[in-house]
């Protein structure tokens, strides 16, 4: 009883400890993903750490245990995504009430808008930005993108040239 | 464009190395308790999950073998084991194609549904799956086709709503495949929809309509599955391609989705889009696309007319 006892608690400490690794190597990579996807400092915190949570109780699951990265990767891009469903709704909602919200802030003083090219990324709708993060940051083929995003490799395309060309517009319009 | 990909590559880089000092060095210890808390709760649900079974696989032996449990030497069934950390996938069909085998599995946690379709063989297995917290929307069908050179047929998969009594997939050449919608397994708490899987051999083109129809044989929603083969799909705002634009600079840059609300700024590239030679288009949006206005109508009738898209939407609201 003494040995299942010791082997149990050996056991917990060897996944303690594996989950540390984890954490180590591929954490600081999530979090500079969901950096890039957000734009918010405190926004990629949350996300990369829910992704890794969730990953963390599947470990065990995964297929090839070696591509946790990968899959950590995968779960922070579509977390951002479906989160951000969320909050086209409650945009849709704000978009009802922009009469009122116009009027509320009519006597503000205009904030200077910067429109460099860190500005514009962000500005990019968020399929958009993942396609381009996941292409340019993460050097991605377009078909490991497109399995991420759930998309057709053409669809893909599409996405980064548009962003690309918007990206264009915009800085060109600064420069004018 | 080389020039700007390098400045986007650069200013991601910089960006991202900004954050890599926000992670500490060792795994924080809230996160150890999300992790530890998330386990529990995982191990009670599954728990809850299998007692369910048990309760369940003892009542239906007993209805079936009403004295099978009283006979000496008849041991009553065991409950199965509880899972010392559960799957959270469960298998909703699999099958063969061909030697091939394929597998459909879906499940929850917490508050994500996830999916996951694989095909090949035990020594090669490729898939795909996606997680969404509400995969269904207001929609009645959303559908992801899977299409690997190593299996010889393209396997549709997805969700519909309680609505859809059966999913087909229609050939734009003729011809039909059933599909088979499914109820979610193992759920304590249905889902507000089902699932469904089609098998599609691709001994001729893959190109069609997945239809989800009701009861009364209503269309209530359809999906595109086209090959590209090189070329670029449009598509309209449910992923639905409308037909295709030849993949080549500068028309990349003038994409536009059809029955989005066009604005005044993107009126440009919608006239720019209605002198396209567009192919492979909808059956039901061939009226809609004759129908684009000539190159002297007014910006509002080019409006009108990119809003007037006729297929798709969302679902109708019950109330």
């Amino acid at each position: 009883m003494m040995g299942v006892g010791v082997r149990t608690v050996a056991r917990s400490e060897e996944r303690r400890a594996r989950l540390d690794e984890l954490y180590v190597r591929h954490f600081p990579g999530a979090m500079g993903l969901a950096y890039l996807l957000t734009g918010d400092r405190h926004l990629a915190e949350d996300l990369a750490q829910e992704a890794f949570v969730r990953l963390s109780g599947r470990f065990r699951h995964l297929r090839d245990p070696q591509a946790f990265g990968a899959y950590l990767r995968k779960t922070v891009v579509n977390l951002h995504l479906s989160g951000l469903r969320r909050l086209r709704v409650e945009r849709a909602y704000l978009e009802r009430h922009r009469a009122d919200v116009v009027e509320m802030q009519s006597d503000m003083p205009d904030v200077p808008e910067s429109r460099d090219l860190w500005g514009v990324l962000q500005s990019l709708p968020a399929r958009q930005r993942a396609a381009v993060v996941l292409r340019y940051y993460e050097d991605l083929s377009e078909r490991e993108t497109a399995a991420i995003l759930r998309c057709s490799v053409a669809a893909i395309k599409s996405l980064v040239a548009r962003s690309m060309a918007t990206l264009r517009n915009e800085l060109r319009g600064e420069d004018e | 464009m080389i020039d700007l990909e390098r400045e986007v590559r650069e200013v991601l880089e910089q960006r991202a190395e900004e954050s890599a000092g926000w992670s500490s060095e060792h795994m924080p210890e809230r996160v150890r308790g999300r992790i530890r808390r998330r386990q529990a709760r995982t191990v009670l649900l599954s728990g809850l999950a299998a007692a369910l079974v048990a309760l369940g696989a003892l009542a239906t032996t007993r209805t079936l073998f009403p004295t099978a449990d009283r006979q000496p030497g008849t041991e009553a069934p065991t409950p199965p084991p509880l899972l010392e950390e559960p799957t959270p996938l469960t298998v909703v069909a699999s099958g063969e194609f061909r030697g091939q085998e394929w597998k459909f599995t879906a499940g929850r946690d917490g508050e994500i549904w996830c999916f996951e379709v694989k095909t090949g063989t035990t020594r090669r297995r490729e898939g795909m799956g996606s997680c969404e917290r509400d995969p269904l929307g207001h929609r009645h069908l959303v559908a992801t086709a899977l299409n690997r050179r190593s299996f010889p047929a393209v396997v549709v998969s997805g969700v519909v709503s309680r609505e859809v009594d059966r999913v087909v997939f229609d050939f734009d050449a003729g011809g039909q495949i059933e599909g088979r919608v499914y109820a979610v397994p193992g759920s304590i708490e249905p889902p507000p929809f089902d699932v469904f899987l089609i098998v599609i051999p691709k001994e001729r083109p893959v190109r069609g309509l997945v239809l989800a129809i009701d009861v009364d044989g209503n269309v209530l929603a359809r999906h595109g599955v086209y090959e590209t083969r090189g070329l670029l799909g449009l598509e309209d705002v449910h992923g639905n391609v409308v037909g295709y634009i030849p993949a080549q600079p500068p028309l990349w840059e003038e994409w536009a989705e059809p029955g989005t609300r066009a604005t005044l700024e993107r009126i440009e590239s919608i006239r720019h889009v209605a002198t396209f030679p567009l192919r492979d288009v909808w059956p039901d949006v061939r009226e809609w696309w004759r129908g684009r206005p000539p190159p002297e109508a007014t910006d509002d009738a080019f409006l009108d007319w990119w809003q007037s898209y006729p297929v798709g939407g969302p679902m109708p609201s019950s109330s």
